[in-house]
């Protein structure tokens, strides 16, 4: 017994003073394994009387249980120990630079064009798409731009032949869609796309520009609706606070027709440079989808009539990110692109 | 155009308007104000009596001038006109007057005191292309009985103030400011007064017309003898001056003022020129005319031509011949007033280049034929008041017969367009402040359109009416109810969308390049379309954007070179747009185009330069986000005499036998000729890509035994693809599930010619744990496969 608690001390006096796991492990080795000198004084107990033999039993359990825990703790110690070390070894200066990963970005008129297309999505409306080497039937026209109209003027259009043109708008895919509708509703969609028209390219001007029409035609669409819908584009584009403005003015397609006015974000509608002092800013053009246009392209207007409006790309996008020189989309420096590398 | 207030104020009362104001509301109603200016400039300018004119001791040409400026009150003024003299009434600026050219302050010039300036018209005019000669030499001199003191402008009726009204195509009639007037009217709710012309005793005329060809629907003309030419009254003048006309003499003025007033351009001829008095509309000239400009013009046989004589008596509607032109010492004038096509004489016009003031207003179809015969009488009228004209002759013209038209719309299309709620009362508050006549009946308006708007036809032509004049501020806002209909993209559409954004997600930038190309470029890097496809522009503004593109690449090249030469070195960029050619029509294309380093830590030392497996990688990503398994396309390297990509590192991708897309390194001969370093791309045909099917996600459970790997070297010809071999290792055993290549060389212990590639190989079998024997039966069917392909040899 004496024995016992000899080892018992003499183990637990070692485990306190080991320096490391590796130690630790060979004093757990040399006090509880096989030859160790607790299971060599159990041999003696089968020479023991039963009486002798239970206490033996319980006092050597006992100390072996204790030299155990004794080890536990202080591998928990040392291990703690250990990783404390560790960490204060692996010690960074984390303000170097990142291992950076790539990072890209959608083009500010993709932005654009997906932030009106989702809006539109939701409510209800498709993607239409159609050619960009269109017809003069499709761009001029089936859109009541008949030969010889004003509007039309060559100087704006590049023609490769006689009836082949790049087209100058995306109008011309209400046509295709509302053809392929065979006069009947309802038609809901919006076309944004690439149109080109022949003007030099200056800070304001491009040859090669982005709309995205828009054609709702049913059986009870008014321009009230035309009215709301444009409202709800331009609350959800450039603001809560803003409000837009209808003013009357023409396009061959559509009767009536209306330019329609957002007011002036820089200013509130005061009134300043970038409004020109009228409080405010030209975004698109909108109106009653033209009877003629209708019948032309299948539809009977006396059933059915609808809105249609053109909304710039561009334009969109300048007032929105304050983008100054319509150049610095087609020039694609990365810099620029960098700006937008980000949910705007 | 240029509408001057003075001059509407003639047809509707506008003077007590504040001009800005009455600016916004036109505006408002659909005539946008897009500018404003006032005819003469000038705060402090009176009327003033030079009492005394004595030479400046010290100068050559100045005077110093004695000049009563109010009734009593006389001032020294130094002025430097030649023609000043004592006794005029000229117009005086005086100190803190703000003229065009600065402003004015008392001071002494060469030690005279002076105390203001006495003005020319140029110095008050800002457009000195309308003033004369007389008007720039010198200072302007006014009638003696003009008051002392009185402000200069004002007595002149240079007080006027001008609205630029961009006008719609629709609208053009508004260039008549009787036309103007109906608007303006309408808006203020006020009365038009439209001119009173007398009608004088006429005699028979000896004039003929006739009209050959269907590009003239009216031909008029009026004779009138004895006119005498002169400078024309201040009114008329200024009137002129405000429209931006610049005055000639009255006969002219008149002409010019009448079309002013009507949008009815007019020509006079001289009479006495003539030999026959015969005037035939016809076309069929051919050869070169001399105009009254003095310049020849070379007609072709389409011009519509106003013939005299057998010959040109003027090319219609755009500019008369000098052989029948007035001139100051006209007598007898024959006026013509007339209707020719637009779009003819548009060409006309355009080709000749005299888009002239007049033949812009039959180019836009603003003319209002059924006033034509007013319109002479009104001329006529204004030639006996100030042209002293002495016998006035019947108008002969060819038969105009337009029936009155009727436009019909009821109270509820109204509101059923506009989703509004108007009475039959509002609505024809509208109607009346138009000017429009009309009978009712239950709700329907029978309206008569008034002829001089030709913009009006149909019902949404009157609805629009209401809108602008009721105001679009008072339309309600809604959405439209309707059936349902689902708001979703296409396929493709998605399928686009994802690539776009898994694309910036890789770290590329999505560019944005112009369509058109130069022919230089046309065909470099071209895949889908035919050389000699050329879809050409018919005038282009300049070479460089003269063809439609056929590949993305050279752009993206552009873009690059740009954003190097901005010190720019890694740019990964793509773009998706399409290409065109006539047979091929449009193909949607993906490009991209990677250049400089894809990683790049510097501090640690980290690179990794853009190489063709990048762009392998990039490709192999966005197919397998677009579910196109590995097994349906093949890369093949492109020909060994490629000019446009390296033959050595570039492939075609392959769906079955047609070419979909491209992989690879550009020729290096084309990264010169683009100034761009090592740039690798990939084009995809979009529109074949994206019709392809793609497979359906199916789920397989997961694997309930135990895979083994094994790797193995095998020792093949330098030029077996490595994917031919994974291929056929994959395809020899089914309880093989993946192969990876995880070396390839070539060198010191392999033969030459030779190279090994390392594959390890992973074995599965979804029934049973595999045992050895399972294995060592398919390493068998693997090496017996390749051996039989490429005569591979495991490495020892």
């Amino acid at each position: 017994m004496d024995d016992l608690r000899k080892i018992r001390e003499e183990a637990l006096e070692k485990i306190n003073e080991a320096a490391d796991l590796k130690e630790l492990n060979a004093l757990r080795v040399a006090f509880l394994g096989k030859k160790g000198p607790l299971q060599k004084a159990m041999k003696a107990m089968k020479d023991m009387a039963p009486e002798e033999r239970k206490s033996f039993g319980q006092v050597s359990n006992k100390a072996k249980q204790e030299i155990a825990k004794a080890i536990e703790t202080m591998k928990e110690n040392l291990e703690e120990a250990e990783m404390n070390a560790r960490i204060k070894r692996e010690d960074i200066d984390v303000t170097l630079p990142a291992r950076k990963l790539p990072t890209g970005s959608l083009h500010p008129i993709t932005m654009v064009k997906e932030d009106i297309e989702e809006l539109f999505l939701g409510m209800g409306y498709t993607v239409a798409e159609g050619p960009e080497v269109e017809t003069d039937h499709y761009n001029f026209e089936l859109m009541n731009l008949p030969k010889g109209h004003p509007a039309r003027d060559m100087q704006d259009t590049f023609y490769i032949d006689e009836n082949t043109l790049m087209r100058t708008h995306t109008s011309p895919v209400q046509a295709h869609v509302l053809l392929e509708a065979k006069g009947k509703g309802p038609i809901k969609i919006i076309c944004p796309g690439k149109t080109y028209r022949r003007d030099d390219d200056d800070a304001t001007h491009s040859h090669q520009f982005a709309q995205c029409e828009g054609l709702v035609v049913d059986k009870n669409v008014t321009m009230g609706d035309l009215k709301g819908t444009l409202e709800f584009f331009a609350k959800r584009t450039f603001g809560e606070k803003r409000e837009i403005r209808l003013r009357p003015s023409y396009f061959p397609f559509t009767e009536p027709s209306v330019e329609v006015d957002i007011s002036c974000g820089n200013c509130g509608g005061k009134g300043c440079a970038m409004c020109k002092g009228t409080g405010w800013i030209e975004i698109l053009g909108a109106g009653m989808v033209n009877p003629h246009v209708l019948e032309m392209c299948g539809f009977d207007p006396k059933e059915y009539q609808g809105f249609a409006f053109g909304i710039g790309l561009e334009r969109v996008a300048m007032l929105k990110y304050g983008i100054d020189n319509i150049r610095d989309f087609y020039n694609d420096d990365l810099r620029f692109l960098n700006q937008f590398a980000r949910k705007g | 155009m240029e509408a001057s207030l003075k001059v509407l104020n003639n047809y509707v009362k506008v003077d007590d308007q504040n001009p800005l104001e009455l600016a916004e509301k036109i505006t408002r109603i659909g005539h946008e104000v897009e500018g404003h200016h006032e005819l003469a400039v000038g705060t402090k300018l009176v009327v003033g009596y030079v009492q005394e004119c004595i030479d400046h001791p010290n100068s050559d040409h100045l005077h110093i001038c004695q000049v009563e400026i109010a009734p009593g009150e006389v001032t020294q003024i130094v002025c430097g006109a030649p023609n000043v003299k004592a006794g005029q009434k000229v117009i005086v600026a005086l100190p803190g007057c703000q003229l065009n050219g600065g402003k004015i302050s008392a001071g002494k010039i060469r030690g005279e005191e002076s105390n203001g300036m006495i003005c020319s018209i140029a110095e008050l005019i800002a457009d000195q292309r309308l003033l004369s000669d007389e008007d720039k030499a010198g200072i302007h001199v006014l009638d003696e009985d003009a008051p002392v003191g009185e402000e200069a402008l004002s007595y002149l009726g240079l007080d006027d103030f001008i609205l630029e009204i961009g006008l719609t195509p629709n609208r053009s009639d508004c260039m008549a400011m009787t036309s103007l007037a109906y608007e303006v009217a309408a808006v203020l709710d006020r009365k038009v007064t439209l001119p009173e012309v007398t009608k004088y005793e006429e005699k028979k005329s000896d004039i003929t017309v006739d009209v050959e060809t269907d590009l003239c629907t009216f031909f008029g003309a009026k004779l009138v003898k004895g006119v005498v030419t002169k400078e024309s009254p201040a009114w008329l003048k200024n009137a002129l001056l405000s429209s931006g006309i610049k005055p000639i003499n009255n006969i002219v003025d008149i002409s010019n003022f009448v079309m002013v007033e009507t949008g009815q351009p007019i020509h006079m001829y001289d009479y006495d020129k003539l030999t026959n008095k015969g005037f035939v509309v016809k076309t069929g000239f051919t050869g070169k005319y001399k105009m009254l400009d003095g310049e020849d013009y070379e007609l072709l046989a389409e011009d519509v031509i106003v013939s005299t004589d057998g010959g040109v008596g003027c090319i219609a509607g755009i500019m008369g011949s000098d052989s029948t032109k007035i001139d100051e010492n006209t007598k007898n004038i024959v006026i013509e007033a007339a209707t020719f096509d637009g779009p003819q004489l548009r060409q006309s016009a355009r080709r000749l280049n005299l888009l002239t003031d007049a033949s812009q207003h039959f180019i836009k179809g603003a003319i209002n034929t059924k006033n034509s015969l007013h319109v002479l009488d009104r001329c006529a009228d204004l030639l006996k008041q100030y042209a002293e004209a002495e016998d006035i002759y019947e108008t002969v013209a060819t038969q105009y017969n337009e029936e009155e038209k009727h436009v019909e719309v009821s109270v509820e299309r109204v509101n059923g367009l506009l989703g509004t709620s108007f009475t039959e009362e509002e609505i024809k508050n509208v109607f009346d402040r138009l000017c429009f006549t009309y009978t009712l009946n239950e709700g329907n308006f029978d309206v008569v359109v008034p002829s001089y708007r030709n913009d009006i036809t149909m019902d949404a032509d009157l609805i629009e009416e209401v809108a602008r004049l009721y105001g679009y501020d008072n339309l309600p806002s809604t959405l439209p109810e309707m059936s349902m209909t689902q708001g979703l993209l296409t396929d493709k559409q998605s399928k686009e969308k994802l690539m776009r954004h898994m694309l910036a997600h890789l770290g590329l930038h999505e560019i944005l390049t112009y369509t058109l190309t130069s022919p230089s470029k046309e065909n470099d890097f071209n895949l889908f379309h035919n050389a000699d496809d050329q879809v050409k522009l018919m005038w282009p503004l300049g070479e460089e954007r003269s063809v439609t593109r056929k590949s993305l690449i050279p752009h993206l090249l552009e873009v690059i070179k740009y954003n190097n030469d901005h010190a720019i070195k890694d740019v990964h960029i793509f773009e998706i747009a399409n290409t065109y050619s006539a047979q091929e029509k449009e193909i949607s294309e993906l490009a991209i185009a990677m250049s400089g380093n894809y990683v790049d830590v510097p501090w640690l030392g980290e690179k990794t330069p853009v190489d063709f497996y990048v762009v392998k990688g990039i490709l192999e990503t966005l197919f397998k986000a677009l579910n196109i398994e590995p097994s349906r396309y093949t890369l093949e390297k492109v020909e060994a005499d490629n000019k446009d990509y390296h033959p050595g590192r570039s492939a075609y991708i392959k769906v079955g036998k047609t070419i979909v897309g491209l992989v690879g390194q550009i020729h290096p001969a084309k990264a010169k000729k683009y100034e761009v370093n090592d740039t690798y791309v990939v084009t995809l045909n979009l529109t074949a890509i994206l019709s392809m099917r793609s497979s359906k996600i199916k789920f397989t459970s997961l694997p309930q035994y135990p895979s083994v790997d094994r790797d193995i070297a095998l020792v093949v010809d330098k030029d077996v693809p490595a994917s031919e071999i994974e291929r056929t290792i994959f395809r020899a055993s089914k309880i093989l599930k993946s192969t990876t290549i995880f070396d390839v060389y070539e060198g010191e212990h392999v033969e030459e010619g030779k190279k090994s590639v390392a594959i390890s190989m992973m074995f599965q079998d979804e029934e049973r744990t595999l045992d050895e024997k399972a294995i060592n039966e398919a390493m068998d069917k693997v090496l017996s496969a390749v051996e039989k392909a490429f005569h591979a040899k495991l490495r020892q």
